[in-house]
């Protein structure tokens, strides 16, 4: 059987092809879990046995006890901030017609799309002119003029999703539009609100450039790391690594399960008024 | 003579694009079941949108109740309606829905699901409350919505086509229903379709409605029998229309010539000869005969359609007019009418109906 030969050959190639993708991606990932609980003070093979001694030196170094703390701060400032924005301009676009919607759109969209290091050196400049420079608040700031792209888009799509006549039903049934936006606008987008959330708390738990140029003395977690690596090399990276890790698998897992887009199901069209 | 229940004065929306509805007067009684038809475009959703106050008029008054609903927002209206798409809240279960329009009066959680839940009752959906949106079929949906809209007691009920989504067999079956609330309740339907059939099975009084007007208020019949210009007489479908012009008359008989021949046609007040005498005559009013020398008008089948038990007649006419004529199974039987065979029509002078001139 030619056929079957060359279909399994093929499949085999393909599968092949990518499980070597996903050892690529993954293999660094692992190597830093692996050697995290190493008990040799450098990174070498053969491996020195199990050891939580770099796990525990993470939780003793106050520098690094602080720069999560801050991270975890901002990372939440900035989850809270992103979505309620993030809705707003998404709300905005779903139920008003304007001049400029399309500017306005796309200056929420488009954080995302600059070089980090440019944004990061144009905050900078504009922050310490203002004086603003240096503070935790404003590291958060930044991240959520990122975050808040991300936020827009996630519920928007679900927007999309939202029955054009479903809030009007809510206002003729009695609701004022307040309400109508809190017992059926904010229900209807409560997968997506809570998706953007932790979204955005990943973006902020992850980003180092920004946070490394307006941070000032304030440390977030990736700027405490490359402190640490430009001083010596340090087994206690592998350990913050392990930790920064599982945090932000964690948040795009929880993000990933509550976006709630299912597979087979197009957007309805938009009716014209 | 009572005020009305719901009065619309010189009601006008304009859209940037186009004018939906072009300063309609039209007076609703307390407790009626009256019905808005028309094409699609004719303006007949909108005026209900602005009773309801989701749209705002660019001109005229809403009165309801003699309360002029001037600057009054939708939400303190209570003129609940049912959408055509239902518009249910899919986050929220079968009783949450019901029950969503007392949350929002702030009525308590045990009385608002208690009102509820008899409704649900009421519509025959007992045992439904707990469920989702989504595990419903298209009739009980239905009857959520309905009993969502019914719920804080109002005393008027907007529906904009209903029943348009329902198949045929559970249409006929909401209408009983329909029919069977209004007279429970007593209270006003305002009903907007463009199905005739929906419309002559439920409401008191229909409107008829084109390009932003009213063209004509009237019970079914009345306006079935009597319409009160060419559109009306149209859409209502079963009617031949004839133009012609005044030639004479006398006896309450106004003589009309036209490409078809000469016809008497019933008049109350006599128009002088010249003016225009266009009239229709029902399509169940016409008489068949075989052969094409009787006394009438002489033309050829084109083809038979079936109308339940009835049939209608397609026929082309010497002069290259259409007719339709609605006739028994049996007659069509005896008559051996089949495309091609030539036939004579003929009907009594009483049954054509003048068309009133227009403004």
């Amino acid at each position: 059987m030619n056929g079957t030969l060359a279909t399994r050959l093929s499949r085999l190639a393909q599968y092949g092809l990518l499980g070597a993708l996903f050892v690529f991606l993954a293999t660094p990932m692992l190597v830093i879990v692996v050697f995290s609980f190493d008990a040799n003070r450098f990174p070498t093979i053969p491996w020195g046995g199990f050891s939580l001694e770099w796990h525990r030196a993470i939780l003793a170094d106050p520098m690094i006890r602080d720069a999560f703390l801050n991270s975890v701060l901002v990372g939440l400032g900035t989850a809270a901030l992103a979505t309620a924005l993030g809705f707003a301009a998404a709300y905005l676009d779903f139920r008003h017609r304007f001049r400029f919607k399309l500017p306005f759109i796309l200056l929420v969209a488009v954080p995302p799309a600059v070089p980090a290091t440019i944004l990061g050196m144009a905050m900078l400049a504009f922050l310490s002119r203002i004086g603003l420079f240096g503070r935790l608040e404003t590291v958060m700031a930044c991240h959520v003029a990122i975050a808040t792209s991300f936020a827009m888009a996630i519920i928007r799509l679900r927007l999309n999703d939202l029955s054009r006549d479903l809030e009007p039903a809510a206002w003729n049934l009695g609701a004022s539009p307040l309400s109508a936006l809190l017992h059926v606008v904010i229900p209807f987008c409560r997968p997506a609100l809570i998706a953007s959330f932790f979204l955005s708390a990943a973006v902020s738990f992850d980003e180092f450039l920004i946070a490394w140029f307006v941070g000032g003395v304030h440390e977030t977690l990736p700027v405490r790391i490359l402190n640490l690596l430009q001083g010596q090399v340090n087994p206690k990276i592998n350990a913050i690594g392990t930790v920064v890790l599982v945090i932000s698998v964690a948040l795009v897992l929880l993000a990933q399960r509550f976006t709630g887009v299912r597979a087979g199901r197009r957007p309805k069209p938009r009716s014209g008024e | 003579m009572p005020t009305p229940f719901i009065a619309l004065d010189k009601l006008d929306k304009r859209y940037s694009d186009h004018h939906a509805v072009k300063s309609i007067d039209l007076d609703i009684e307390a407790g009626e079941f009256i019905a808005i038809m028309g094409p699609s475009g004719c303006g007949k959703s909108t005026t209900l949108r602005l009773i309801a106050g989701l749209d705002a008029p660019t001109g005229g008054d809403i009165r309801i109740g003699g309360d002029s609903m001037r600057g009054v927002p939708a939400f303190q209206r209570n003129t609940p309606m049912v959408w055509q798409s239902l518009a249910l809240f899919p986050f929220l279960s079968v009783v949450e829905n019901v029950a969503f329009p007392l949350r929002m009066q702030k009525v308590g959680a045990a009385r608002r699901r208690a009102r509820a839940l008899e409704w649900l009752d009421r519509l025959g959906l007992a045992g439904m409350a707990e469920r989702n949106i989504a595990q419903l079929s298209g009739g009980q949906r239905q009857r959520v919505a309905i009993a969502r809209a019914l719920v804080t007691e109002p005393s008027v009920l907007l529906l904009d086509e209903p029943l348009s989504a329902l198949d045929a067999h559970l249409r006929v079956r909401m209408q009983t229903e329909l029919s069977r609330l209004h007279r429970e309740l007593g209270i006003t339907f305002v009903y907007v379709t463009h199905a005739q059939s929906e419309a002559f099975a439920l409401a008191d009084r229909i409107v008829i409605m084109s390009e932003g007007r009213i063209q004509q208020v009237g019970r079914p019949q009345d306006v079935y029998r009597a319409p009160a210009n060419a559109f009306v007489a149209e859409f209502m479908g079963m009617n031949n229309l004839v133009r012609g012009e005044v030639r004479g008359g006398s006896g309450g008989l106004l003589e009309i010539g036209s490409a078809l021949g000469t016809f008497q046609v019933p008049a109350e007040t006599p128009l002088p000869a010249g003016a225009r005498g266009d009239f229709v005559i029902a399509a169940d009013r016409i008489t068949l005969a075989r052969g094409a020398d009787g006394p009438g008008i002489s033309g050829t089948v084109l083809g038979l359609e079936f109308v339940g038990s009835t049939q209608t007649v397609f026929i082309e006419t010497e002069g290259g007019a259409e007719f339709r004529v609605q006739k028994q199974q049996h007659e069509i039987e005896a008559l051996d009418l089949v495309p091609g065979r030539r036939v004579t029509l003929s009907w009594d002078p009483r049954h054509a109906w003048l068309l009133p001139q227009a403004a």
